[in-house]
């Protein structure tokens, strides 16, 4: 799966970990998803879909 | 660090802590001791520590995000995996008496399993692009 965490993160000027804070989840957790290397639950999916205000479809893209 | 983290430790090395302070200071006069009652609570004194070291780490899992729960998950199954096959092993040969051994041994059963669980962990946090521990 291809998402736009890194993109959507940077562009708000938050950290990893400020990311981290606001899913409740661990940096290691928002790095793994960021590098593509673990795909969220859908609910972890929510989550960041509503911190960034946009739907699920926008942020992550199923990969080839 | 993390508020789970924080609590983790906050309750994990007290209990640690006390482990230590109970071996140094219980289990060697665990021979000494007459009365068959006060030897067995002298002898099983080290587990009541432990069991809050365990609660800790039981405590830290659940609280863990849904990566930090797979990782677990992967690290604990190696872990169980591998001792347990080594205990079947030494077990089986020892039933054949081939080999034997001291019921001490069993103590080392936990520090294995810690002991695997801490690589298994480390080469499962790699797998996701971290070097260090989650």
């Amino acid at each position: 799966m291809i998402n736009h965490v890194r993109e959507l993160r940077t562009e708000r000027g938050w950290s990893q970990a400020d990311l981290a804070d606001r899913l409740d989840v661990s940096r290691q957790t928002v790095n793994a998803i960021e590098t593509g290397k673990y795909d969220p639950s859908l609910p972890l999916a929510f989550k960041i879909a509503r911190l960034f205000a946009l739907s699920i479809e926008t942020i992550f893209e199923p990969g080839d | 660090m993390r508020q789970i983290d924080k609590r983790y430790l906050r309750e994990f090395l007290p209990a640690m802590a006390a482990y230590v302070i109970v071996m140094l200071m219980i289990w060697p006069k665990v021979d000494s001791v007459d009365i068959p009652v006060l030897k067995i609570a002298a002898a099983l004194a080290p587990m009541l520590p432990l069991a809050f070291a365990a609660w800790a780490f039981i405590r830290r899992v659940v609280a863990s995000d849904e990566l930090e729960k797979q990782m677990h998950l992967m690290a604990l199954s190696i872990a169980v995996c591998v001792v347990g096959m080594a205990c079947m092993a030494l077990g089986f040969l020892a039933s054949a008496k081939i080999l034997s051994f001291p019921g001490s041994l069993f103590t080392w059963v936990l520090p294995a399993l810690i002991g695997v669980y801490g690589v298994a962990m480390w080469l499962t946090s790699r797998r996701y692009g971290n070097p260090g521990f989650p």
